[in-house]
């Protein structure tokens, strides 16, 4: 009866992780971070998540910013150089939605020990073009 | 250990190639390198489209999977990595062994890192499964809210308030929180088990400044315990003395 009952209750529980497992697997539009290099031509590497099949991508863009966008990205690199600036999608798309629409609209930020300053006024939307 | 090398002659970046999870991303922008040997004019030209740099002295299978303080020995600003340098072919060729595919090497040169780098082992290895945030409307028994949310976004960690360190104090409340599996099979039971129990439902004046600093006890708790008896009467001894007063508030994280 006890193995009955187990085998029920596990039989339940795996039904919600296999729907899980199968959704992670599919593709979708996604929020995503690049880590920004560069200060002329700009180089976007895409921050791959491996859980997700969405950001499961490793992908290296070259572009440059909107003249705003570069100005107070420059600015915030030249006063603090050693921290890492990233450029966030703020719209959910597909990584090839983006790719080859080549431009696409981004919130330049600073990463900080306790997360992303996106309430900074150094914050930008830049429109990224890729080249 | 292979690395995309790319960017102009006056700013060189490189990022690790990710041929396996679980993995880690190390990027460094801004590098410097002295060539040992080959052409700078080759290297020049094939920045553009990206070449490949192995660091031959650090042979990742061995050093797999990455830890912080490994990662930390080898990737830091200031850090030389001895390389040899190959046109990117072999991410383009369509065999799955990407060690294989590399072709004659261009160059060999000794990179130098910059006092930019990113070092991320804990977002890019993350399991969405274990991290999706469960909102407290989703309690009802029978109802899985892991499935709901996953459906409706796969967003990188960072825009759920993880960091390349781990989670942040200022998105935790948003936030899911990487736990064990005992963690999460304690408050699955607790769920189905437990419902928000408030028994005094009518109650009186004094109660008020109870209830007070049961939120405030709630709130700076940490985030991690499943159950929470937080009320106390003002003489100290514990509330179930009185089981009409029992309040059993127990939350998700």
């Amino acid at each position: 009866m006890i193995s009955l009952c187990a085998a029920i209750f596990f039989g339940f529980d795996s039904i919600p992780h296999e729907q899980v497992a199968v959704a992670y697997n599919k593709s979708l539009s996604a929020l995503r971070a690049f880590v920004l290099q560069g200060s002329g031509p700009v180089n976007l590497v895409h921050m791959a998540c491996f859980g997700m099949a969405s950001q499961r991508r490793q992908c290296i863009l070259q572009g440059e910013l909107s003249d705003a966008g570069l100005k107070a990205y420059l600015d915030a690199k030249w006063a603090d150089p050693t921290s890492t600036y990233l450029a966030c999608t703020l719209e959910r798309e597909e990584l090839s939605t983006i790719i080859g629409r080549e431009t696409f609209k981004c919130m330049i930020s600073k990463m900080t020990s306790d997360g992303y300053l996106f309430h900074s006024t150094r914050v930008v939307v830049a429109n990224f073009i890729s080249t | 250990m292979p690395f995309y090398l790319y960017g102009t002659r006056q700013e060189m970046h490189i990022d690790h190639v990710l041929v396996q999870a679980p993995n880690a991303q190390l990027s460094a922008c801004e590098v410097t390198y002295e060539l040992i040997e080959g052409s700078e004019s080759v290297i020049a030209e094939g920045l553009e489209n990206g070449l490949i740099a192995v660091a031959d002295a650090l042979p990742e299978h061995l050093m797999q999977p990455f830890t912080s303080d490994r990662l930390g020995s080898f990737f830091h600003p200031g850090a030389k990595l001895d390389v040899t340098i190959y046109p990117d072919e072999a991410t383009q060729s369509q065999g799955h062994d990407f060690r294989d595919n590399f072709g004659e090497p261009i160059a060999r040169a000794r990179i130098t890192l910059s006092h930019n780098t990113f070092v991320d082992e804990h977002m890019i290895n993350l399991d969405p499964v274990i991290a999706v945030p469960q909102s407290p409307k989703n309690r009802m028994p029978g109802h899985f809210p892991e499935v709901e949310v996953t459906l409706t976004a796969q967003d990188h960690p960072l825009f759920r308030g993880y960091l390349p360190g781990g989670i942040t104090n200022r998105h935790s409340s948003t936030a899911g929180s990487t736990q064990s599996w005992r963690a999460i099979w304690d408050r699955a039971l607790a769920g189905r088990q437990f419902e928000f129990v408030d028994v005094d439902s009518n109650p009186a004046s004094d109660d008020s400044a109870t209830s007070d600093t049961e939120s405030k006890t709630t709130s700076e708790s940490d985030n991690n315990s499943l159950l929470e008896v937080s009320a106390e009467r003002d003489d100290g001894a514990p509330e179930y003395e009185s089981p009409a007063r029992i309040r059993v508030p127990y939350k998700f994280n």
